[in-house]
């Protein structure tokens, strides 16, 4: 296979920490802090119907549905980079799996 | 039924008119009620128009849009911020530390999680920066009607002083001296008027739902054929 060609390195340790960090504040604001501040809206995003006045009902109706979008987007959002994190340790597992049956293999040799 | 119509005897027993009638004149809530015809006879129908154009725009504050709109500029800030951190953190990784067709798979992940975020950040700014616009053509229209209202207060001030008569006689005239031509036309203009503001709202909501949720709206079974793999 072609992909045994390519070089493989791993360093376990900095793939568990780029998936730590997307999680953790461990080197600075993580990309899900970001988010997650920025999830819980103020009170008053939500106008109301009548905020524009009568005629101004569409734009207000579509203004709080895309407040409701934005919101279930960036819960979504943080969700998947928690599993995206969670993938990544997978990746570091699995590699220190072969690893060790590797060297396992090595040495019964 | 012993109890039933009686004709009203002044002075009779017993006595049909209470303390408070006044020698049987109409009661208060009687008063009160030709108050309300004549407001809905003489009064409503000439300022009808006003009327009904202030119901259908009840002026609100216009900090409610400018709130609504700082809101959205930070949301937009904070995705951007989260997109761009993971790209960057994913491109600090040295390569003399991870190298492998696994990275390659994960960066363009994470690639398009950036370029998804930059575009809702977009969507996030364009939105505030329409509510602002929108807030202050608010503030302009409030300022307009604070105008209108002084001509009144002005007109109301003229009255007082050269009389109501020759204002009402004067007012009486111009509209004696309006065709019915000229009554029509004032009534397609108001209804072209207020179709084409309606279809203008509309047409706006339309297009702040097609253009402006872009990267807002969850995309449903989006990611779906990469989970496969």
């Amino acid at each position: 296979m072609s992909q045994d060609d390519a070089s493989r390195i791993h360093r376990l340790s900095a793939i568990r920490a780029l998936g730590d960090a997307l999680v953790d504040d461990v080197a600075g604001t993580s990309p899900v802090s970001h988010l997650a501040e920025v999830s819980d809206f103020p009170s008053n995003m939500r106008m109301g119907p009548w905020a524009m006045g009568v005629l101004g009902w569409p734009l207000t109706k579509e203004h709080d549905k895309i407040v409701g979008y934005a919101e279930s987007t960036v819960l979504n959002t943080i969700e998947a980079l928690h599993d995206h994190r969670d993938r990544l340790h997978t990746v570091a597992g699995n590699i220190q799996t072969v690893e060790n049956r590797n060297e396992a293999n090595v040495r019964r040799l | 039924m012993s109890g039933g119509f009686k004709i009203p005897v002044p002075g009779g027993t017993p006595d049909p008119f209470q303390p408070g009638d006044e020698g049987g004149d109409l009661k208060r809530m009687q008063y009160s009620t030709l108050g309300m015809y004549a407001f809905a006879a003489l009064i409503f129908p000439v300022f009808e128009r006003v009327v009904v154009a202030y119901g259908l725009s009840v002026p609100s504050d216009p900090q409610v849009m400018h709130r609504a709109a700082d809101g959205w500029s930070a949301f937009g800030d904070g995705v951007y911020a989260a997109g761009t951190t993971a790209r960057e953190q994913h491109d600090s990784v040295s390569q003399a530390s991870w190298q492998a067709p696994e990275r390659e798979l994960y960066g363009q992940r994470v690639a398009g999680y950036a370029m998804e975020s930059d575009t809702a950040a977009d969507s996030a700014h364009s939105l505030s920066w329409m509510l602002r616009v929108l807030a202050n053509l608010w503030t302009l229209y409030i300022y307009l009607h604070v105008g209108i209202a002084s001509l009144a207060m002005a007109t109301l001030a003229k009255a007082v002083l050269i009389g109501p008569g020759r204002v009402y006689y004067t007012w009486e005239a111009l509209s004696q001296a309006m065709t019915a031509e000229k009554r029509v036309i004032e009534l397609r203009n108001f209804t072209l008027r207020t179709v084409l503001g309606l279809a203008l709202k509309y047409g706006a909501a339309w297009m702040t739902e097609r253009t402006l949720t872009d990267g807002l709206k969850p995309q449903y079974a989006a990611g779906r054929a990469q989970d496969a793999q």
